[in-house]
């Protein structure tokens, strides 16, 4: 999977393999899912200082939270990965901070799951995924590096201006120049 | 209305990275849920922890792990996940993120801090010393001079408020770092509904001293 990884096909077969569970309860598209992101999970706690055994438990709790909540996953609004990145979030932060996310009230228009969608609508965004690795492969390393901590530290940027020793407003200003280059590679595609 | 006053990439980064506190992401995601503009960023922040997300090096799960997964499936083993139950539609905040936090919206144990100001204790965190408080206060109240040990973070529900930076209106979002000291005040002719989140106490100061008391627990 390596090789196509967030390549439009890719993404496109994640999107459908969720589909596929919310509309017929897909076993065999629920496996290929947890195949690719179960192992990307367990890793993402664990850099956030999970032990093992609790990253692999929670990273299995992850992908029940897919199963469940398969029906809200709109593949015109988010990539598989952006919606799992959600979930995984959460669950974090619920089980080992002990606090909830407080997300969008789920019945918000925006976010009730609609009728499937069609095939032809679905990722109408499907380069977005590469165009992103793209722009943050050559974003300046200060920019990437506080952008990489904002995922993977679970701290403020006050704590984080301290551990790297510059002022929080360089910190802010490092984020916001990040910003304003990811959304001009996204162009128009979100 | 769109709202003009919004959160900086930093504290969205935040809000979508996950590092932000309960309290403070609440009023993040209020003023998000009265915003496009706010809604369309976020879902950038977010698609990048998708590609975060997807670029890590895979941890190997046990053998056995996806034959457990759909065991537990199987048995209807949901995760431990505290959602919040929903309360009974109806009221302002029926579709906003608030409503999980306030129960009944008919019945808010509003409590008064003094005349003109009345409160609700929404959620607290972190040894209770960071919370997210609802404000009633009525047209022409005086506020309080205030600085503050952590930052402070708040969103217009109704009505307006002037702090440093001008006039904000429903949905506008204000953010102070710790360093600041402030006066906020409201309009004399229109009452104002807000959110606020602060970490740490207030630290209150001239002739505002004398309010402390009733601030004691804000
Ligand atoms: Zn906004």
């Amino acid at each position: 999977m390596k090789d196509d990884r967030g390549s439009p096909t890719a993404v496109e077969t994640f999107a459908r393999q969720i589909v596929a569970i919310a509309e017929h309860g897909d076993r065999a598209a629920f496996g290929a899912l947890f195949g690719h992101f179960a192992p990307r999970v367990k890793a993402y706690l664990m850099r956030l200082g999970a032990p093992a055994a609790v990253a692999e438990e929670l990273s299995q709790e992850a992908m029940l939270l897919v199963w469940r909540k398969a029906a809200y996953y709109d593949p015109r609004k988010s990539q598989a990965s952006t919606w799992i990145f959600t979930i995984a979030r959460n669950l974090r932060i619920d089980a080992i901070r002990r606090e909830a996310h407080p997300e969008l009230h789920p019945d918000e228009p925006a976010l009730t799951p609609s009728q499937p969608p069609a095939v032809e609508e679905t990722i109408a965004a499907n380069q977005q995924e590469q165009r992103l690795r793209a722009a943050l492969k050559v974003l300046p390393p200060d920019q990437a590096e506080v952008v990489a901590l904002s995922f993977f530290a679970d701290k403020a940027h006050g704590d984080i201006c301290r551990d790297l020793g510059i002022p929080l407003g360089t910190v802010k200003s490092r984020l916001r120049l990040a910003m304003k280059r990811l959304r001009a590679a996204l162009g128009d595609v979100l | 209305m769109t709202p003009t006053h919004h959160p900086s990439d930093a504290t969205l980064f935040e809000y979508g990275g996950g590092s932000l506190s309960e309290p403070l992401a609440l009023v993040v995601v209020t003023h998000i849920s009265m915003c496009t503009e706010c809604r369309d960023r976020l879902a950038e922040i977010e698609a990048i922890g998708g590609v975060m997300l997807e670029d890590l090096e895979p941890e190997a799960l046990a053998p056995a792990a996806f034959a457990r997964t759909l065991a537990r499936l199987d048995e209807g083993a949901t995760a431990s996940s505290r959602e919040i139950p929903r309360p009974a539609s109806g009221g302002p905040f029926a579709r906003s993120p608030l409503a999980p936090y306030l129960g009944d919206v008919a019945d808010l144990p509003w409590k008064r801090l003094g005349r003109g100001i009345e409160t609700v204790d929404v959620v607290r965190r972190r040894g209770r010393e960071t919370r997210a408080t609802l404000f009633k206060v009525a047209r022409g109240t005086p506020l309080p001079s205030h600085g503050h040990r952590g930052r402070e973070m708040t969103v217009v529900l109704e009505g307006k408020l002037y702090d440093e930076g001008g006039a904000f209106v429903a949905g506008d979002f204000i953010e102070h770092d710790a360093d600041i000291i402030h006066r906020p005040s409201i309009p004399a002719d229109e009452d104002c509904l807000c959110l606020i989140a602060v970490e740490g106490r207030l630290k209150f100061q001239g002739v505002f001293g004398r309010l402390i008391p009733l601030f004691v627990d804000i």
